[in-house]
């Protein structure tokens, strides 16, 4: 396995009293070094938890996951390996301590993981502050001098302050205006050419996804549904899901009328999933067999993997 | 049209400028009040007669040039007893509000970042004690240990921790749902350093702030205690045993034995009380 990530049938199932919530439900994925998948979906669709396995901070009910080598579960509890995965959270402005000043945040995985003194860690930390366009002035700066560019530049300075081969991006640039998000999304881009760091990004945003993707995960309920070279899925989704998220998304051009065709129906509970494809309640093509058969992601041509009874036979890709 | 609302903007502006003034004066009229005592608690005594000493011969005297607040029926000076019971009852108050907090708001941010059976027996603990006024759980827990100064400040500590405990609790609640705790499990941390490091601090300011009203209070249940006789015994000087020597004899026109130290107790309670006060609107604000 060369891969610096492998997910294999990763589920997991919260229960609450006696209502059982099938956020994930069997997801399968790899990343290679250097390189960038996206997870998409609606809200709902278990891409945070699924964010939130990978990067070690719950548990799965079943299945693996695997960093260069190591398993999630020695990551999340060894000092050493801890350092393998980090993540950079949504909201910028929960995601620092606001008691605490820059320095000390950014410098948090070094006096935990290799147990520096703060004064110690001081070149690492005005180098990671640099490498995210920040100068040694932000050092002693609390997060609520921030802006919301600045606060999300720290979180990810200090995300890999510790070296990391792999990052959970969690919605990183939801939270920040159109121009900043551009901006964070090209730094992220230009520190991956750099260290060769692999990036899980989560996003609803579909624009940012064709910005920084390398590969493109559709999930829905818990699977995923779709998965490809960015640029594949999006001149040419396959399934019916993949098809209406991408028409939901407004044209780039402002000249070209958008037709809205909302999907129709709204998602089911992931506490009540129905039986067969679990988006044929929803599905413009689903017949009598969506009903019975649970459709398997299987290889349609060599970079590409669908969700579909009807898509999957019929049709080049 | 814009000049009518400019006109209303300044109005406002001074109104909050007013509320500002108004805010800040509790406040600096309460750390003014506590700074005179510390004060006089420090160094009246250098200057006035030892506070036991009894001379038969002047019991009871009125107030006047040579006795300030008069003598009590031993004839001891009211004026000395009361200074010298400042640094007792103020040291006594501050150090068990401080014991408090920091106990209440351990236990607090403890249980509501580790939740689980911790919270619920934290909680229950706290609901029992909070379900008898401070002051009666002190009196019990002073009677059952006995009458040493210590024991008064263990009890009142006790009596004063549940609400540290809720405070803490309900701060540390809604901090640990906030990013930045599973941020620092990423970083490494443990539990204790996410407690510690994390909620503690972001969970404290709201028991801080209790930690000046707690000390007013712990002055009334430390008077209290020694009023009935269970807490601080005579002939130490100290607000609650003089209000109880001295408060037959306003029967009989005697006055100044027990005035003088209520007094006192008044001002000190006040200025912790206008402390708390502005305090917890200024954060509030």
């Amino acid at each position: 396995m060369n891969n610096l990530l492998n997910v294999r049938d990763l589920r997991h199932t919260y229960v609450k009293g006696r209502i059982q919530t099938h956020a994930v439900r069997g997801v399968s994925f790899e990343v290679a070094r250097g390189e960038t998948i996206a997870l998409v979906g609606e809200s709902g669709c278990g891409k945070s938890s699924t964010a939130r396995l990978i990067a070690g901070l719950e548990t799965a009910t079943s299945g693996s996951v695997s960093v260069a080598g190591h398993d999630i579960a020695d990551i999340a509890t060894d000092k050493r390996l801890r350092r393998l995965v980090q993540m950079v959270f949504q909201h910028s402005d929960q995601a620092l301590d606001r008691s605490w000043n820059v320095e000390r945040i950014v410098a948090e995985p070094l006096l935990r993981m290799d147990g520096l003194r703060l004064s110690a860690a001081r070149t690492r930390t005005v180098a990671a502050l640099n490498s995210v366009g920040l100068g040694d002035d932000f050092l002693s700066r609390r997060p609520r001098e921030l802006s919301g560019g600045q606060s999300q530049r720290v979180a990810i300075a200090r995300a890999l302050i510790s070296q990391p081969e792999l990052v959970v991006l969690d919605e990183p640039t939801a939270s920040l205006d159109q121009s900043v998000r551009t901006r964070v999304l090209d730094l992220l881009k230009r520190i991956q050419e750099e260290r060769n760091v692999g990036y899980v990004f989560i996003s609803h945003d579909l624009a940012s996804v064709r910005r920084i993707a390398d590969r493109v995960a559709v999930m829905y309920l818990g699977r995923i549904v779709e998965i490809g070279r960015t640029a594949e899925i999006f001149a040419n989704p396959r399934h019916p899901y993949t098809q209406g998220l991408l028409r939901s998304e407004p044209p780039i051009d402002p000249a070209v009328k958008w037709e809205i065709t909302p999907m129709k129906g709204e998602t089911p509970s992931a506490s009540a999933i129905p039986d067969g494809c679990a988006f044929r309640g929803r599905c413009p093509i689903a017949d009598e067999a969506c009903a019975t058969v649970d459709p398997l992601l299987l290889p349609v041509g060599s970079t590409r993997q669908l969700a579909c009874i009807h898509r999957s036979v019929d049709g080049p890709i | 049209m814009s000049s009518i609302h400019l006109a209303t903007r300044a109005a406002s502006r001074k109104r909050f400028r007013l509320t500002v003034v108004r805010q800040n004066s509790a406040l600096i009229t309460g750390i003014v009040l506590l700074f005179a005592l510390v004060l006089l608690g420090a160094f009246g005594p250098l200057f006035l007669p030892s506070p036991n000493v009894t001379a038969p011969g002047q019991s009871l005297m009125a107030p006047d040039s040579e006795h300030l607040f008069g003598t009590d029926r031993y004839g001891r000076d009211v004026l000395a007893r009361s200074v010298a019971a400042i640094r007792l009852d103020l040291m006594l108050a501050v150090g068990v509000a401080i014991m408090a907090m920091a106990l209440g708001s351990i236990l607090g941010a403890v249980a509501g970042y580790i939740g689980g059976w911790v919270d619920d027996v934290v909680m229950r603990i706290t609901d029992a004690l909070l379900a008898f006024p401070g002051f009666v759980l002190a009196l019990m827990i002073v009677a059952f240990l006995g009458h040493e100064i210590i024991f008064v400040a263990i009890g009142v500590t006790i009596g004063s921790t549940p609400h540290f405990v809720r405070l803490a609790r309900a701060r540390a609640l809604s901090e640990r749902e906030l990013d930045y705790i599973p941020a620092s499990k990423l970083a490494g941390a443990n539990r204790g350093r996410v407690i510690f490091g994390h909620i503690l601090p972001n969970a404290i300011s709201a028991p801080l702030i209790q930690t000046t009203v707690t000390a007013g209070w712990a002055i009334l249940d430390i008077a209290g205690l020694s009023f009935l006789g269970i807490g601080i015994q005579p002939p130490t000087a100290e607000w609650g045993t003089m209000i109880a020597e001295g408060y037959s004899d306003i029967l009989t026109g005697k006055w100044w034995p027990a005035l003088f130290p209520g007094l006192l107790m008044l001002l000190a309670v006040l200025s912790f009380q206008l402390i708390g006060d502005g305090l917890s609107r200024r954060n509030s604000l």
